[in-house]
């Protein structure tokens, strides 16, 4: 039995979406081995996947999320050389509109200019992807300050920009290790070696012919890209990472080691 | 492959772009049907340099990209923006 939360108040807080940032990062820590995926209301699109391969679950925002393969120690080590990461859990948000700036701007937020990506104080990673368009991704701990409080800040009222809905439409992964421009020249035309595609530069590319934004956003000094898709595909872009990273001898991690790397 | 530069994301392989048609004057509000046709459905397709609308599917971004036809050669793209800065009237409404 899982200590002091029943699948009943998970999906009571996934369909309240009002637990506070603090509270769910407390849920977050470790792996739960009783928690099966399908004991909460969310999962990401991959969980079946990620299931064969061996994942045990954790509570990520009333998500079932991958935080480890058995051995964060070796999945660790192997994120230096060579891994992918499922984040569909971790908070995303998308903000699209001819002032967009100004109100984000107004929100707080640091802006960097289109196709450049930006840490803000809490974590969280604002990507421009264009004069008008944001996306907003969460640091690897649970929460986003910054999604929340714009998601309470923007009105009809007025409004300069509008939301656009990303955590259900996309989904995010996480591709770390020196050789991930070697393999990624497999399956994408851009040169994302490190001294071409600099830390927090964007990408919004074909790969493996789907669409993609790829963000590079090292951990540590950990070379890695996070890559934004459409989560109905999911599955499909897993597979293709999992085939071109065979050669390298790339492998599935979780969570746990991810926020390893940065620490 | 052959390269394009896109205004917004820099040199990018051609299959990430589609094309959209040459760029024209949008026809007066309660011209004819003939200007109307002519607008709509109808290409010049000259030989020569021409403006035209090309889209950037991975970011869904609209450009415009002056192209010589003969060589097939592209001499330079910019945002549409450089060009339409102001927002079309509709007001007049439709023709009786």
């Amino acid at each position: 039995m899982r200590s002091g939360m029943g699948p009943g108040s998970a999906a009571l807080r996934a369909l309240s979406g009002m637990t506070s940032y603090f509270a769910l990062r407390m849920d977050t820590t470790m792996a739960d081995a009783a928690l099966k995926p399908t004991d909460l209301t969310r999962r990401s699109n991959l969980y079946r996947v990620t299931s064969q391969l061996g994942a045990r679950w954790g509570e990520v925002n009333g998500f079932a999320a991958p935080m480890n393969y058995g051995d964060t120690a070796a999945e660790t080590a192997a994120a230096r050389e060579l891994a992918i990461a499922d984040l569909a859990a971790l908070p995303r948000a998308g903000y699209k509109g001819w002032d967009m700036a100004t109100w984000a701007t107004g929100q707080g937020l640091d802006l960097p200019e289109p196709n450049r990506a930006r840490a803000q104080a809490d974590g969280t990673l604002a990507l421009r992807l264009s004069n008008g368009e944001l996306v907003l991704l969460s640091g690897d701990d649970a929460g986003s300050a910054t999604i929340d409080k714009l998601a309470g800040a923007w009105t009809m009222d007025g409004a300069v920009c509008f939301p656009v809905p990303r955590s259900d439409t996309n989904t995010r992964f996480a591709i770390t290790g020196a050789r991930v421009p070697e393999m990624m020249a497999k399956m994408c035309g851009i040169d994302l070696r490190p001294h071409r595609f600099e830390n927090h530069q964007i990408a919004q590319t074909s790969v493996a012919r789907m669409n993609a934004i790829l963000i590079r956003n090292d951990r540590g000094t950990t070379y890695a890209l996070d890559m934004v898709l459409d989560s109905a595909s999911a599955v499909y872009m897993w597979e293709c990472l999992s085939d071109a990273m065979t050669e390298f001898g790339g492998r599935p991690f979780g969570l746990e080691a991810l926020r390893a790397l940065s620490a | 492959m052959k390269i394009m530069t896109c205004p917004l994301n820099g040199p990018r392989n051609i299959s990430e772009f589609a094309y959209g048609g040459e760029v024209k004057d949008l026809p007066a509000p309660g011209c004819d049907d003939a200007t109307w046709v002519d607008y709509v459905y109808l290409q010049e397709n000259l030989a020569g340099v021409v403006k035209e609308w090309w889209y950037h599917t991975p970011t869904a971004f609209w450009f415009i990209a002056e192209r010589d036809t003969r060589t097939d050669t592209i001499l330079k793209t910019y945002a549409a923006s450089d060009v339409f800065k102001e927002r079309v009237d509709f007001s007049a409404g439709p023709r009786e």
